[in-house]
This record gives C-alpha cells, structure tokens and sequence, in this order.
C-alpha cells in the first residue's frame, strides 16, 4: 500500500529548491488561515445576523456571495466556515495519526501476538465501510463537534497503522537495524530513533490527504443531519442546507463547496511537496 | 498448491474477525438511543402499542439473549426480519445487491476508461502542459464533497439538457446504464484520480526500464512498445487499486445513492441506521465485512500471478 | 471495412438506445398515458389500515381501501362510500348503515356487512394507534347482508368523523380472517379503485385497477406507480423532466420558481396541518406560564413562514387547523410584541439570561429552519435558546420519555372534527397533552362536553371556549398552518386532494 502511495506522489523535485507544489499548497493555506482569522475583520457582517428583507440574494456588490434563505451573508459565513473546517480537518486527524501510527509501529516491530490483537482490531474495524461506521458513532454520540473528532477519530486510526506497520516491517530487515541491535541499543530506542524516523513520512503523506477525507466526512455528516449543531457556517452543513436552493439560490450551496475543493486542492498540494521534500532529502 | 493452503489459510483468519464484527455491529446499533417500534409505530403510539410491539420482536429480552437468537439464526440460515417493512431480509437483499454492485463496477469501467487515456497523455508529455492539465484536472473532484458534484451533474445533464433521466434504477440493462451513468460518473471521480496518478507513474518507470530500449531496439515500433509491453507492466498497480478501492466505493456509494435516490446497499444500510432496523444493519455490515475480506483475499491471490517476482504469504 | 461497418452500426444503436424513448401511445387511440407515476417523498411501509401510522401508508392504501362514509374533499361533511345511506335513532345511541350492493373487492367478492363488523370489531380490538376512533362503540353487528347496526355506550358527536376515519377501512373478512399480520401488512385486498400489484419496498408501490369496483369507468388510468423519491431535488427534476407526471411536498423555496415552469401546475392544497412546538410544562422555567405566555409573544409567526415556507404559509392562531370546524377564526392568538414579551418576562420573576433547550430532528427541512429562526428571535427577549438536533429515532425517544423543554411537532387532522386533537393536545391521556404534561379540570370537563353535545351550535361555543384557555394556558406554542404542496405535470387532469391529506387518483388521466 505504501508503495502506491509513493507512486502516486510522484512528481518532479528540484534538489537544494523547494518543491513547487509544497509553496503553492502552503500559500494557499496560509491565505485561507489568514482570511478564517481576520475575518471578522474583513467582513463586517454578523455570520448569524438573519436580515428578512433580504433573503436569496443573488450575488452583488454588498454581498458578494449572495444571501441565504435567512438573509445571511455568505461570504462571512464561509469564511467563519473557514476556521471551523480547517480546525476540524487538522484536530481529526491528529489523533488517528498519532494513535494509529504509534499502533502500527508496535505491532510492526514486536510481532507475535501484539501484532496479531492490533491487526485484528484493524481487520474487524476495516471490514465496516468507513462512512457507514462514522454514521453510526456519531448516531450513537450525538451531533456535535467533539463527537465528530471522537467518531473519525475511533474509527480513522487504522489506515495508518497498516500503512506504518508495513513500513516498519520493511525497515526491520535493513542492515542499520540489526546493527543497532548488535551494539546493544534497547529496543524502544530502535523503534523510536531510527525505525519511526523512516516510517513516518508515509504516514506524514497520507495524512495531508486524509484532511481533506476528514473535511468531506464532515460534510457528508452535514448532509445527512449528523452534522455540527446549526447555526455553525460549517461548509458540509451549508451545502446540506443550500441544496434546497439550487436553482433559486445556486450560490449558497455552490460557494461553500467551492471553498471546500480549494481547501483540498490546497491540503493534497501540500502533501505532494511534504512527500517531494522528503523523498529528495532522503536521497 | 501453495496457493490452496494459503487461501485457507487467510478464510480461516477470516472467520474470528467476522464473528468479532458481528458482535461490535450489534452493539452499537442496540446501544443507539431510540429504538424501532417506536420510530416505526410514529410519535401518537401509545406506550401500550410500543411495548407490544417489542414483545413481538423479542426486543425486551436481555442483550445477550437476543445476540444468541441472532446468531443462532444466522447459523440456520435464517438472516431476520426486516422490522420497518415486515419482510425477511433475504428477500430484499438481491435487488439491492444488485443496484449497488451495477454503480460499482460501472463506476470503477468508467474510472478505468477515463484514466487510461489521460494517463498515456500525461506520461508522453511529462512535466509539459498537457501533463499538468490532466493532473489538475483529476485532482479537483478529488477535493470537492462528492454529492456537490453529483447535485451540480443532476442539474445540467438531467435537468437543462435532459440527456440523463434524474433519479432510480431504471428497467433492463440498457436502462440501468442510462440511469445509472451520472451516479457512477460522480462516484467514479475519486478512484479516476488516484487511477491516474499512478497509471501514470507506472507509465514513466517502465517507460526508462531497459527492457523497453532493448525491444524498441529489436525494432518495434513505439506504438507496439506502448501497448504490449508497458501497459501489461502497469496492470499491476491497478489491479491492488480496485481491491482497496471496492471497499471505499461501497461506503462512498452511501452519499451518491441518497442523492440519486437508488435502491441500493448503501441507502438501505443508512435508512435501516436511522430507522433503527436492527436485522438489517447487522445482516448488511455482515455482507460488507465478508465482501471486503473476499476481495482482498483475491487481490492478494491475484497479484502474484501477474507478477511472479513478488512472494506470496 | 467490414469491421468499420459493423463498429458504425453498433455505436448508432447503442446511441439510439441510449437516447431514451418516450412512454409508448395508448392503443386505443386516445391520447391518454396507461399508467400514472407519482413521485413521493417517503415510501409506504405498512399497508394495515389499523397498524400504521404515517401519511405515506395511509395515502397508499386509501387507493385500495373503502370506508362506511368519506370526508369530502373540503374536509366539513361526509359522502357516501361503502354506505349508501345512514340513520341515527332519536336517542342518538344507535347508528344504521345501509350497504350498497354492488361493491365488490378485487378479487371478486361481494362486499358483505360481515366484511365491515369483521374490520371494525378488528379495528376497535387491535391496540393501534386509532382505537380511540372506536372507543365509544358498545356493539356492531350485521343485521343482514347489506345492513350494519352500530349501537354506542351514549350520544357521540363526532361519531361519523370517526367511522369515517381511515383505520376503519372495509377489509375482506374471509381473506385476512386466519392472516397473519405480515399478510395483512403485504397484501391488501380492499374495494377500492386500485389494488396492489406489485410492492418493491423501498422503491415502488405499483397499482392496477380494481376490475370489480363499483364506480363504473372508474379509475380513468388502469396503473397507478408511486415511486419513492426522498431527495427533493431528484423529485422535482424527475416531474420537470417528465419522469414522473406528479410529486407531492416539493419543498416551500422551489414553489415560486416552479409556479414559473409552463410544463407544470403548481398547487397549494389546504390542509388540516398546524406546526406547532410542545413546551414542556413540568418543570421550570416552563411551569411558569408568564414565561410560555412571553416567548409565544417573543415569536414571529410571520418570519418563520417567511423563512420556513417562503411565504406559503399561514400563521397560526388557535391550536386548531384552519379548516377544522368551529375553528375561531376571529380569535387573534400571539402576535409578535417584544414589548409585552418583555413586560411577561419580567412580572415571572425570573432572571434573563433565561437558558432553553431545543430538541428537534436533525436534518429536517422545516425543523432545522424553524429552530434557527426562533433561536435569534427568543434572544431578543434574553432567552438563549440552544439547539439540539437529533436523528429521528433518538429524538423520537427523548420526546416520548418527557427529556425535552421545547420540541417542534406538528399535526394533521385525520377527520373533519375538533375532537380527535383536542383530545390528543389537550387532553392529557393519550399523549400527556402532546407531552407537554398540560391537565387542567377546566379543560378536562371543557373537552368532554365537547364530544356529547349534539347541537351544533352549542358545540361550537365549546369549542370556542376550548381554543380560548389553550390560548390562555399556552402549553404549546402555534407557529402556522402549512398547505400540502403538489406539482403535477399540467397534462394531468382530475387531481384531486384531500384536506386530511391522502390523494385521489381515480379521476386522473395524464395526456401524452
């Protein structure tokens, strides 16, 4: 699997220069944090401020996405929406990432019956289509947005495992760590110093794409009513909540979901450079 | 031979974990707040009416006695009654089945004839315009919620130029492929996308692999080298991506199914969630945990025999 | 070259196929379509008259079951159906039907009084969530085969609305006899103008014409198809697109722009709907009844139909429909005044920031925007109103154990008379009075005079005194009363809809 990965990270690499994708996905991002954070400064409308004179606005020079069917401006409401995705896309993965590789890791290196219990769990976890799972967590948690971190959380974790437990079965048969070994470094030391080092930034790459999973699970959760509790400008929900409107009003679900591809576009840009940088400095 | 043994081998491992998702399924779904009878009898049944009907399901025994029912059953063959339409759900399982396996490979054909040819044009053209066009281009579905795209496909295809019929299954196979092309074209983007990608790659390594040289300096033309040599090599990255990416359409087919209003696994599976229709959540998550495993078994058997370089086991 | 002809030819035939065809002619030579497709929102599950409880059932099979007597399509007054005439004895206890004899069910069989004592005696017996509709029965029986003698505990006033109620459709006493309910459920078989041919669940409900029913040259279209279409857009494109010839419930934003489309007919149907919300009165700040009287002052009706339904709504003033008999329609109920909201709130003593919770379905079209309008408009009077949605199931659970303060509901009266809500919502019995928990002696007694007193206008001034205290004692809130919405394709003649709701369909011709 982290074969594939590699392969589809493929791009060329300039050596001793930045990759090109890493700037351009990183100067999106940081527009895009930069905007969610002045936001407040650069539109001067209240992202909950229903104005019922002017509902379904098309868009115009006093607001330039358009209203929604409470008289909300959009473009605020995407762009407090900012903050809350992006927010929600780096915290979820956090955890899986860290969780899940440390799992993968473990059971990498020790084999045996560890290796088997982590596997399994993975195996039984993996079995359920992801969304599906994630549907009925959060059914059982409630809406909310620590109930969204806890579902994808729980239950995103075992991609990377797998992915790190095969780099880590790789690594575990070159020649430095039987080495190691032979000087006598104790085993946690090995795994942390030297076999972690090189599995991670497999792991690193998956998650700059797993973000934009997260964002879309989040999404999807919103279109089927699992969402964050209104009246969140959370992209998902607004989209769910535009849909009614597509042919009255197409900007209200068209422009948080164009937010959302430029987020993704961003975050799998940004990927593609971390995996360049990393693969050009390994060499 | 070698091959039998490990097939058995994996089935074997196979079993525990199924029984293991069972059990994690029938929990969940029972520890859901809400149950059915009252989501089915509506908010003005009397009490009276609810607690009859969960005498009647056997809802109001033990949690552990209804697992045993369950699973008892389930060694009988017997797969549970649907509680929301009064139906066995074997009975409804094959239509649904079938609405969900007909988007799928239709979506993973349409992958496969969209990515090949942008992948060759990509790898001829490396790292000029028309290669990052086409990695461009893919990468946008790829970013954006797929019922976003489904909606806006359902408005100008089926609705402004009425090429496309706008929801259900339709009646025969010519009819299927017509109502079923925008759900599997919008189902299609993500697996496009990563086709491509490594399709491509592939593409680039063979092409600076020796054994390339040596045949074009036998004398064959570019065009045979192309087709024979290097696409053969690079069958081998799709064929491990369709294993994993079966599983992830399955789950993407739930959102794509809601949106165009198909009588498939995935809407059946979140409708039952909602509806608290326990037989069959736990009849549908069993399905996919066996399917999943299935295909990744043949995938992994599949693999070596296309490239006998990589060990099994 | 062979090959290239042969490619040609097949490509032109996968494009024609591709292309679509159009519903083939009528054989006759009329230029009517054979079969009618309706695009529902929600899909039957259960097609027992006496089980089921949710309009998509109950719609379904009204094409395929008969009662004694039906509500006219304005929803005030009966007509004869299965009975072709009644009589009441002078001491108002016992009801006569007589029958009439030409109405057979589809697979042949005559309908008999015994199919009717059979179906009411199963409807009054089976704990279902209509029973009350026969509660005041004390006998019925068959006085000969055409002939159907009910005889009640005393005088009931609203007695041929309930006989008429759907629960107490007609079924055939020798086929579901010894069935179980599963078959009762599947398989109906009633007199009406269609009967079941085929039920994919989940997908399509496919019906043909009853070949025995009594209305000669009745149903005008020999196949009736309801399709399930829960997402609305998917709906609305398919009758645009001539998918289907009609949809019900397109959703309050698309009314205007699909009132604009020429190829449809975009109708508003008066209902016996009220959208309302249950204040759960048990506990504080709730128990306080300045508190419920503020926030129902607090609450723009005319903003929430505004952003619920675009308009196409009514606002609400007593617990009643609008179409209900003996609905006030001079009383003014709560119309927005912050400034008497505010004067309320302050003569309860309690302190603001006051903190409510909303419960309410999660994902729901109205609900949602229900719930977020009233948030930003109860803040104006210091009252912060959190939102909790929650999918159905859950939400239908808490509801029912009481564990709210403020849940959105509605309701629909399923017979032309006040008695059947205010029992329900006032009444504390059936439901705890919408779960509001709300019992008063006044309104008890209020309630059943209402449902003994046989003249008419002597009801109608209880009743008037009934919408008045529930005025009063506030322990639900009124928002508004919602027409049904129905697009059909404007070669679609004889549509006709209920005000309770279910559809008619035997009078519809659709033309190519």
């Amino acid at each position: 699997m982290h074969a594939v990965i590699q392969q589809a990270m493929a791009s060329s690499a300039v050596k001793g220069r930045l990759p090109s994708s890493l700037v351009a996905g990183g100067t999106m991002l940081l527009l895009l944090g930069g905007a969610a954070l002045l936001a407040p400064l650069v539109t001067s409308y209240d992202p909950n401020a229903q104005n019922f004179d002017a509902l379904l606005q098309a868009p115009s020079s006093a607001h330039p996405f358009g209203t929604d069917n409470f008289g909300r401006d959009v473009l605020t409401r995407v762009l407090y929406g900012a903050g809350i995705d992006l927010r929600i896309g780096v915290l979820a993965v956090i955890f899986p990432f860290l969780f899940g590789s440390l799992a993968g890791a473990v059971a990498g290196y020790s084999g045996g019956w560890v290796d088997a219990v982590v596997m399994r769990t993975v195996d039984v976890i993996t079995a359920v289509p992801f969304l599906v799972l994630v549907i009925a967590v959060v059914a059982f948690l409630g809406p909310g947005e620590v109930n969204i971190f806890l579902a994808i959380g729980g239950v995103g974790w075992v991609t990377y495992s797998r992915l790190v437990r095969s780099e880590v079965l790789r690594e575990k048969q070159l020649e430095y760590v039987a080495a190691a070994r032979a000087l006598g470094f104790r085993r946690s030391r090995i795994i942390v110093g030297h076999i972690l080092l090189n599995a991670i930034p497999s792991a690193v790459i998956f998650a700059a794409s797993d973000v934009v999973l997260i964002i879309l699970t989040t999404a999807a959760l919103g279109f089927l009513g699992l969402g964050i509790r209104p009246p969140a400008p959370e992209w998902g929900m607004m989209i769910a909540e535009g849909r009614e409107f597509l042919s009255g009003g197409w900007w209200v679900a068209t422009m948080p979901g164009f937010a959302c591809m430029y987020t993704g576009l961003a975050f799998i840009l940004l990927g593609d450079g971390v995996a360049d940088l990393l693969r050009v400095r390994g060499q | 031979m070698a091959l039998l043994t490990y097939a058995t081998k994996r089935v074997g491992q196979t079993l525990p974990v199924a029984l293991l998702v069972t059990i994690l399924i029938f929990l969940l779904i029972k520890l859901l707040p809400g149950d059915p009878a009252s989501a089915i009898l509506g908010d003005r049944a009397s009490d009276a009416a609810v607690r009859a009907l969960h005498q009647q399901w056997g809802l109001d025994r033990p949690l552990w006695q209804q697992y045993a029912t369950y699973m008892n059953n389930l060694a009988t063959g017997n797969l549970g009654q649907s509680l929301r339409y009064r139906t066995p759900v074997v009975d409804l399982l094959p239509r649904r089945m079938g609405v969900t396996l007909f988007l799928v490979i239709y979506s993973m054909l349409l992958s496969v004839v969209i990515a090949v040819p942008l992948a060759v044009i990509a790898a001829a053209n490396r790292d000029r315009w028309p290669d990052q066009l086409v990695r461009g281009l893919i990468t946008l579905p790829l970013a954006s919620p797929p019922f976003w795209i489904g909606i806006l496909l359902l408005i100008v295809f089926a609705l402004r130029l009425r090429w496309f019929p706008a929801a259900g299954y339709g009646e025969g196979f010519v009819g299927h492929l017509r109502y079923l092309f925008l759900p599997a074209l919008t189902l299609s983007n993500a697996f496009t996308a990563v086709l491509t990608r490594n399709l491509r790659s592939s593409l680039i390594d063979v092409q600076q692999t020796t054994f390339v040289d040596f045949a074009r300096a036998k004398g064959l033309t570019y065009r045979d080298v192309q087709v024979r040599h290097v696409l053969r090599a690079a069958l081998l990255p799709i064929v491990t991506l369709i294993g994993v990416r079966l599983s992830y359409a399955i789950g993407g087919s739930v959102i794509i199914e809601t949106v165009f209003a198909l009588p498939g696994l995935g809407s059946w599976m979140v409708d039952s969630i909602m509806a608290r229709d326990y037989m069959v959540v736990q009849t549908l998550t069993l399905t996919f945990a066996i399917g999943a495993m299935l295909i990744n078994l043949a995938t992994d058997l599949v693999y070596p025999l296309l490239d006998p370089r990589v060990r099994m086991g | 070259m062979r090959r290239l002809h042969m490619v040609l030819a097949s490509t032109i035939a996968l494009a024609f196929a591709l292309a679509g065809s159009s519903p083939s002619p009528n054989v006759s030579g009329q230029q009517f379509k054979k079969v009618i497709r309706f695009g529902v929102n929600r899909g039957a599950e259960n097609l027992d008259p006496v089980t089921q409880d949710a309009n998509p059932d109950i719609w379904a099979f009204m094409q395929i079951y008969q009662q004694l007597v039906r509500v006219n399509i304005k929803g005030d007054g009966f007509d004869p159906d299965l009975a072709e005439r009644w009589t009441t004895s002078a001491d108002g206890k016992t009801w006569t039907f007589f029958l009439r004899r030409d109405a057979r069910f589809s697979n042949g069989d005559p309908v008999k009084a015994g199919d009717v004592v059979w179906s009411l005696k199963r409807a009054h017996d089976v704990k279902g969530p209509w029973q009350w509709a026969l509660e005041p029965v004390q006998e019925i029986a068959a006085r000969d085969d055409s002939t159907v003698v009910i005889t009640l505990k005393e005088p009931w006033a609203p007695f041929l609305a309930d006989v008429s109620l759907f629960s107490n459709s007609v079924m055939s006493e020798k086929v579901f006899k010894d069935a179980k309910q599963d078959q009762i459920s599947n398989k109906p078989v009633g007199s009406g103008p269609f009967m079941l041919v085929e039920w994919k669940k989940g997908e399509e409900l496919v019906m043909k014409a009853n070949p025995n029913y009594f209305e000669k040259g009745l149903p005008k279209t020999p196949e009736l198809h309801l399709r399930y279409i829960p997402d609305d857009n998917a709906r609305i494109i398919a009758v645009q697109s001539g998918e289907v010839d009609g949809i019900d419930y397109p959703p309050f934003s698309r009314v205007a722009e699909l009132k604009r489309d020429s190829r449809l007919q975009m109708q508003l149907n008066p209902s016996t709907a009220v959208s309302h919300l249950s204040l759960n009165i048990r506990e504080a700040p709730l128990n306080n009844v300045k508190v419920r009287q503020a926030l129902a002052y607090a609450t723009d009706r005319y903003a929430i139909v505004r952003a619920v339904c675009f308009g196409y709504c009514t606002p609400a003033t007593t617990f009643l429909p609008m179409t209900t008999p003996y609905f006030n329609k001079t009383a003014k109920g709560y119309t927005r005044d912050l400034a008497k909201a505010q004067q309320l709130l302050t003569e309860s003593g309690l302190k603001t920031p006051l903190n409510l919770k909303l419960l309410y379905r999660s994902g729901d079209a109205v609900q949602e925007p229900t719930a977020v309008a009233l948030k930003a408009m109860w803040a104006k009077i210091g009252v912060n109103l959190e939102l909790e949605p929650l999918d159905r199931a859950a939400a239908t659970q808490r509801y029912r154990a009481n564990q709210f303060q403020v849940n959105i509901s509605g309701w629909t009266n399923d017979i032309p008379d006040p008695s059947q809500l205010g029992a329900y919502e006032l009444g504390y019995t059936e439901s705890q009075s919408y779960h509001s928990g709300y019992q008063t002696k006044e309104m008890d007694d209020l309630l059943a005079r209402g449902l003994r007193e046989i003249n008419p206008e002597k009801r109608r001034e209880i009743y008037y005194k009934i919408q008045e205290v529930a005025l009063r004692d506030s322990p639900l809130i009124w928002l508004y009363y919602a027409p049904y919405t129905i697009a059909i394709n404007k070669k679609m003649t004889g549509f006709v809809q209920m005000a309770t709701g279910p559809w008619i369909f035997k009078n519809v011709t659709v033309g190519e």
